[in-house]
């Protein structure tokens, strides 16, 4: 059904137990994104996750032959953060291009809009004149927001006119709340940048940490357990950073 | 008081300690993450919270990070005697205002 990248199997897991257990999809959606809003979100799992979002939108929309997300925002940001196939980054790009078409009006307008035959579609005329060379008949785009900020927008597409009704649109709306408040995340993350940098601090304290520990295993005859309680005990009784006892144990072994 | 009232009485102790100094749970798992603990933060979320049972290892561990969080906090605003000590007190506690927390980081 969907590729699996290597890296992705956890998410992939969540899904697929969304999926089998026939929850209601965008509960378990919401669940599946707290808890990545909660750890790491960097840019590139957002996207991977964006990616199956997309997948998960084709399956949940009946009629869809193809899904996507687009990131949009008033400095003219506007790009495709996952797409379940060529046709949908292909429209897409026109839309960017054209500066017109219903996934930047449904973001403008913050409202879901349906096309029901690119054929008879009068509101984005540059636009349905350049797809009519792609299997794309009829379109349902949906914004993404949260908090009242407007992240972008969900859409499906199809390569039959008249797929879409207001049932689609109640069922993308079920997923595009979680959708927003995951993408939302990241962005914030990725505005301030302060999360790598803190997090490549804690990934050096940590190995830090551990390599004094590998040293006390090997002076003192420790188990890890023991040589951590030790390191605790030390920074605790000298009121000193944990990191910082770790340093001076490795200068230690550095000097001998 | 058996092994799992005492994870919980310890949670949430932990916990009340956090909220003392509203230190959020991110900036407690980040640094219990740099003390080479093994647990998610959903792990610890849920911890915190009674739904679920660390080691006595990890509790130390978390509660190690929460401590030096709160010692890494600036220190409380003391109030100003009448004499000529106090003005000069009160600018430096202002030149310090703002940069303090982000300089111990």
């Amino acid at each position: 059904m969907v590729p699996q990248p290597a890296g992705q199997s956890r998410l992939m897991t969540e899904v697929t137990k969304a999926m089998e257990y026939s929850l209601p999809l965008a509960d378990e959606l919401a669940a599946l994104t707290g808890r990545m809003a909660g750890g790491f979100l960097t840019k590139e799992s957002a996207s991977k996750a964006v990616q199956f979002l997309a997948y998960v939108l084709k399956d949940a929309v009946p009629g869809a032959t193809g899904a996507g997300a687009s990131i949009i925002n008033a400095r003219g940001r506007r790009e495709s953060a996952g797409a379940t196939d060529p046709v949908v980054l292909q429209a897409d790009k026109l839309q960017y291009e054209l500066g017109q078409g219903p996934c930047l009006s449904a973001w403008a307008e913050q409202r879901a809009l349906i096309i029901q035959d690119t054929r008879d579609e009068t509101r984005w005329p540059e636009w349905t004149a350049a797809v009519t060379d792609l299997p794309l008949r009829s379109v349902l785009s949906a914004p993404l927001t949260t908090e009242g900020r407007r992240i972008g927008a969900l859409k499906v597409y199809s390569a039959t006119p008249g797929a879409f009704d207001d049932h689609s649109v109640f069922l993308m709306e079920r997923l595009s709340v979680p959708a927003a408040v995951m993408l939302g995340n990241a962005r914030d993350r990725e505005a301030n940048g302060r999360l790598s940098s803190r997090l490549v601090e804690a990934l050096a304290n940590r190995d830090l940490i551990s390599r004094a520990q590998g040293v006390l295993i090997e002076r003192m005859s420790l188990t890890s357990a023991e040589a951590l309680t030790v390191m605790l005990s030390t920074s605790r009784l000298q009121d000193e950073p944990l990191h910082q006892v770790a340093r001076g144990i490795l200068a230690g072994t550095a000097e001998q | 008081m058996d092994a799992f009232d005492e994870s919980t009485v310890h949670a949430r102790a932990i916990r009340e300690a956090m909220e003392e100094s509203g230190i959020p749970l991110g900036e407690v798992w980040l640094r219990y993450f740099s003390f080479t603990g093994a647990a998610g933060e959903y792990e610890i979320d849920a911890y915190l919270n009674g739904s679920l049972e660390l080691s006595e290892d990890e509790r130390d561990l978390l509660a190690h990070a929460v401590n030096e969080l709160i010692d890494e906090l600036p220190p409380r605003r003391k109030a100003p005697y009448s004499d000529s000590e106090t003005n000069r007190c009160e600018e430096r506690d202002r030149s310090q205002e703002g940069s303090a927390p982000e300089d111990r980081m």
